[in-house]
Formats: structure tokens, C-alpha cells, sequence
């Protein structure tokens, strides 16, 4: 049973269809990377797995009920999302951030405690708890976000499978940081959370996605595993301009390398 | 370098139990001091029915207990309010008379002592007072919806948007009442003057008890409203991702609003500054957690407007100054120099 099945879902925002026909399913410790040019739809493909943009045709299952019948409040349980801006100005230090993610859950303050600490190990941010978030850099801010929101499905509290919805997580972070951040993100699915996120970097998304869903104009144009659809035909139509996909020297993942 | 998290968790301590001392203090310094100064025995006589001349007697029941439970009780809706308000609008510039709530609701007053007048006079007793909180509630919340929608967008709150249409609703309030006064009698006239002018020199029990029960009222919604107006700092849909019903939440929030403003207008005029300073001041004390900012800014806006009042009462008396006058005066200098720490620390 897939945790989330999209079935020709078609999305518009203001009479302009900006999604068409999009189906996919992600099941429970896999990562599905949306890959495209600006503009193809993947932030409003998105919107609308997080529940914040109806579906004007097609539908949307996430463990196996539509998600419209979710209650918000439940839905909090199972599905966390990070969204690309985080506009967040009040001094809030980062331990009172990351434990906001626990707000839907009452299990009690020492739980929270000790998944909020787990968290911000995994993505090493342990040492700014005490920290005021506005005073920290782009970067460690990022970090933060999203130990906010493993934080919020750090645990399977419900029978509810969980899933994971990042809008370009890395975008902002240094080279090692990206990297830390991707693992962390492939060790959180590995304990069988899926992950939907969208990334701009093709050949890390190759490296740590199971499976690339690549949009164009809001329609699908590939979709499967890594090495089917980063290809050098495909990804020169896709962004227009000419590239070239090699295999990487150790990992043998396709990389790929503007002309 | 001391740690924030720590120094937080160790001044809500300090800062719990200053402030309720504060209240105290202030409470009795309310009572004690006037263009009579009473000794703390005669107060004490007064209050609990032992012997005292009956003139003393009269100016503690009549006069200062109803109008220091006046001044603590608007002081703590004010500051609450404005505190609600800068976490809805998620911007620390919010503050009830700066976004026009405070003229929207002077202008709901103002047309109910207009009606009431003409619909018999039933002003100065309790259904007087009542429906001018009434008008003014309807005004405060016809004020706040708009100031909201227009000013709040996909990407959050824009600060000059909300500051700009507080300006466009206290010129528009501003032409109603000028309106409503070009349709007024004398009498009416008269009536609408005294009460723009404000001040808590109207106070006495019925006003008092008033708006002791709506702080009660808001009190007990603190503790359900103090964990979503976290997330809620956090963005709209973000707050939406953790289960809050922002919709329903974002409703409730401006009734509350409007129904505090609205009465606090209604029982004392506007008294500006206290929901801006107030909330600001605690929250570089204590950070901005909702679960301890919205308990603590009621204690200080009931401490600050009972000082502010027993300052304006002495300062020239017999003659009094306003109150408002008085709370700019003490709120301003510390608020400044609040404002150049927090930029010497960076944060």
C-alpha cells in the first residue's frame, strides 16, 4: 500500500493550470526528488500534498484516504513540511523553535524533550540550543527548520505511515553542509518515512533520491529511478541548455555537467 | 557568554515574581496616594469597615478602589491586546492605536452615545455603559477584519501596509466624528467631549466590574490560545503544518481583540502606548513564548497604568493630567533605551 498516490491530479491558481495530469506514489522509506526548470509547478505539485491547494481535478491519497478527509490536526501527526520561506523574526531560541514541531503532539514534555534533542544531532545543530534564531546564519537557519519538522514526525505516534514534504532543503547551505543534510534526510527515510522534496541540484538528488519525477510546463516528462531519467537527452530538453551526465567515479550515480 | 535559553528560564522567575509584587505595591500606592495622601491605616480602616471619619471613608470606597481596579484592569487588556495583536500580525510594530483599532472603536462609541442619546438617555448606568462598550466592540472589530485582510498577504504582514491603513482609519474615524459632532445637540455634544477626553476620573464600580470581567474573560482564553500564537509567529501555512485551524484561531483572535479594545476604549478613552510598550518590554525580558508573554504583559500594563494614573492623580493636584500623557511620559525613555540594548547586544 503506497503512503501517498497521486492519480492525475490537475492544479490551478487563479483559472491557470499549473499543474497537469501529474500521477505518481511514494511508499513508506523512499525519497521522490521533483526535479525541472523555474516555474514548471514542483512548489504547487507540493501545495497541494500539503494540503494547502485543492485539486481542481485528480486526486490525492495519503495513507490510503483522500487527504481532503484529514483532519488538520491528525494530518499533523504523520505529515511535516518545510516550506521555502520561513520568515521568522521573533527571538525564539533554536531549542524552542525545533520543540514547536512538537505543538500536535501531547506525549508528554520528557518525550519531546528527547526527540527534539535527536533531531538537532542528526542535523548538528546541538550546539546553537541555546542560541537566539534570528541572530543565526541562512545556513544554520535552514538547519534548524527542518529539525523542526523531523522533529514534528520523529516518532510513529499514530498507525498512520509518516511523510516528509521539503521544499528545496539545500539550496542555501555551504558544499559539507548539503551533504550532511541530504544523509540526514536518507537516514530519516531509511526508518521508514517517505520523503517528497523538491531540489534544484540534479546530481544530489540523483545521489540520495530512490526515484526522480522530473516537471516541465506542469506536466510529467520522466519519471523513475535515477540513472532512467537523468540523461543527457533529456535533461538538455528539460533545461534547455546542453549538458552532459557521466556516471560519478565511486558512487556511479549520474552527475551531471553544464557544456 | 551567558547562554539565552538559560538567563530566559531564570528571568520568567524573576520576572513572575517582580511583577506580581509590582502589582501589589502599586495597588496599595493607588489607594494611599491622591490630592489627599491617607496613612496606610486609615485605608485600611476604610476598607474593611473599621472607624473612620466618613469623608476619608468615601474617598477610599468611591473614589480609589473602583478607579485603581479600573486602572489595573484596562492596563492589563491593553497590554494583553497589543501582545495578541503583534502575534497575530506577527510584527512587534502592531499596537492597538497605532493600526486604527483604538479610532474604529472610538468611532462605534461615539455613534451609540449619539443613538443613546436620542433613544432616551439610559447613559451613566450600566446599559449606558454597556452599549458604548457594545459600539465600540463593533467598531474595534470592524477595524481590526479590515486592517487585516488588506494588510496581510500570502508572504505575511506588510508593516508599512498596516501602518498605513491605521492612518487611513483614524482619518476616516476622524471625519465621522467630526460628522457625528455637526449632528449632535448640545447636550450630546457635551457628553461626546467629556468622554473623548478619557481618563480613568469616570471610574466607579459598574464601569470597574465591567471590565474586570471581560480581563477575565480574556485570561482564561491565554492558556488555549497561548501554543498556537507560537506557531502561528512561525507563518500561516507553517502554523496550518502543525495542525492549528489558523482560520478559526485568526477569528477568535480579533473578536478577543476587539472586544478588549473596544471596552477599554469605552470605560476610559484611548490610552495609547501601553499594548505596544508593555508586550515589548517582557518580551526582551522573557522572549516571546505566548504561554508566558500574554500572563506577564497583563501584569505589567496593570502595573504601569496604575502607576501612570497615581502620577497623573499627584503630579499637579488637585488638578489632574491625563493619563495617557503620563503613561508616554514613563513608558517612552525606558522603551528607547530597551530598544538601543537590544541593538548593543545584536539581536
Amino acid at each position: 500500500m503506497p503512503l501517498l498516490r497521486i492519480d492525475h491530479l490537475t492544479l490551478e491558481i487563479d483559472r491557470r493550470e499549473l499543474v497537469r495530469e501529474v500521477s505518481l506514489s511514494v511508499a513508506p522509506g523512499e525519497i521522490l526528488s521533483i526535479i525541472g526548470p523555474n516555474g514548471a509547478g514542483k512548489t504547487t505539485l507540493l501545495r497541494a500534498i500539503s494540503a494547502d491547494l485543492e485539486a481542481s481535478a485528480g486526486q490525492v491519497r495519503f495513507n490510503d484516504q483522500p487527504l481532503s478527509d484529514w483532519q488538520a490536526a491528525e494530518r499533523a501527526l504523520a505529515m511535516a513540511v518545510l516550506t521555502q520561506a520561513n520568515p521568522l523574526s521573533f527571538p525564539f531560541t533554536v531549542g524552542e523553535v525545533v520543540a514547536l514541531g512538537r505543538t500536535p503532539h501531547s506525549t508528554g514534555v520528557a518525550v519531546d524533550r528527547e526527540v527534539c534533542h535527536a533531531a538537532m544531532t542528526a542535523l548538528d545543530v546541538n550546539h546553537l540550543e541555546g542560541r537566539l534564531y534570528p541572530s543565526l546564519s541562512g545556513g544554520e537557519k535552514q538547519r534548524v527548520q527542518l529539525a523542526r519538522v523531523m522533529a514534528q514526525i520523529w516518532r510513529p505516534d499514530t498507525g498512520a505511515d509518516r511523510l516528509l514534504l521539503l521544499d528545496e532543503p539545500v539550496t542555501s547551505l555551504d558544499l559539507g553542509h548539503q551533504r550532511q543534510l541530504m544523509q540526514a534526510i536518507r537516514q530519516f527515510a531509511d526508518s521508514g518515512v517517505g520523503v517528497v522534496m523538491v531540489v534544484h541540484d540534479i546530481s544530489l538528488a540523483a545521489a540520495y533520491s530512490d526515484h526522480l519525477l522530473a516537471l516541465n510546463d506542469g506536466r510529467r516528462v520522466a519519471y523513475g529511478a535515477p540513472d532512467e531519467v537523468v540523461t543527457s537527452a533529456l535533461m538538455s530538453e528539460l533545461f534547455n541548455t546542453e549538458v552532459d551526465v557521466i556516471p560519478h567515479p565511486q558512487s556511479g550515480k549520474p552527475v551531471v555537467l553544464a557544456r | 557568554m551567558v547562554i539565552p535559553a538559560q538567563q530566559r528560564a531564570r528571568r520568567r522567575r524573576q520576572g513572575t515574581i517582580g511583577l506580581s509584587v509590582g502589582l501589589v505595591v502599586s495597588f496599595i500606592l493607588a489607594l494611599l496616594l491622591g490630592s489627599v495622601s491617607l496613612s496606610p491605616w486609615v485605608v485600611v480602616q476604610a476598607l474593611f469597615g473599621g472607624d473612620t471619619p466618613e469623608h476619608l471613608a468615601l474617598i477610599v470606597q468611591s473614589l480609589r478602589l473602583p478607579r485603581a481596579l479600573l486602572a489595573a484592569s484596562v492596563g492589563a487588556i491593553l497590554a494583553i491586546c497589543g501582545a495578541i495583536l503583534q502575534g497575530l500580525f506577527r510584527n512587534p510594530l502592531a499596537d492597538p492605536s497605532l493600526i486604527g483599532v483604538t479610532a474604529g472603536a472610538s468611532v462605534g462609541a461615539s455613534v451609540m452615545i449619539v443613538v443613546g442619546a436620542s433613544l432616551g438617555s439610559l447613559l451613566g448606568g450600566i446599559a449606558g455603559v454597556t452599549l458604548v462598550s457594545f459600539g465600540a466592540f463593533l467598531g474595534g472589530l470592524v477595524t481590526v477584519w479590515l486592517v487585516y485582510r488588506v494588510a496581510t498577504g500570502i508572504n505575511g504582514t506588510s508593516v508599512a501596509t498596516m501602518l498605513l491603513m491605521g492612518i487611513a482609519v483614524s482619518a476616516l474615524s476622524a471625519s465621522a466624528t467630526g460628522l457625528l459632532d455637526y449632528f449632535a445637540d448640545n447636550e450630546m455634544l457635551r457628553r461626546m467631549s467629556l468622554w473623548r477626553m478619557g481618563g480613568l476620573d469616570g471610574a466607579n464600580f459598574t464601569r470597574a466590574g465591567l471590565s474586570c470581567v471581560v480581563l477575565l474573560l480574556i485570561l482564561a482564553a491565554v492558556p488555549a490560545f497561548g501554543r498556537a500564537l507560537n506557531t502561528l509567529l512561525l507563518g500561516e501555512s507553517q502554523a496550518r503544518h502543525l495542525g492549528i485551524d489558523v482560520e478559526r484561531l485568526k477569528t477568535r483572535l480579533i473578536v478577543l481583540v476587539a472586544a478588549g479594545v473596544g471596552l477599554a476604549v469605552a470605560v476610559s478613552g484611548s490610552i495609547a502606548f501601553v499594548g505596544l510598550v508593555v508586550p515589548h518590554m517582557v518580551r526582551l525580558w522573557v522572549g516571546p513564548d505566548h504561554r508566558v508573554l500574554l500572563p506577564l504583559s497583563a501584569l505589567g500594563g496593570a502595573v504601569l497604568l496604575l502607576l501612570a494614573d497615581a502620577v497623573a492623580r499627584t503630579a499637579m493636584a488637585p488638578a489632574e493630567l491625563p493619563v495617557g500623557l503620563v503613561t508616554a511620559l514613563l513608558g517612552a525613555p525606558f522603551f528607547i533605551s530597551l530598544l538601543r540594548r537590544r541593538r548593543q547586544e545584536g539581536f
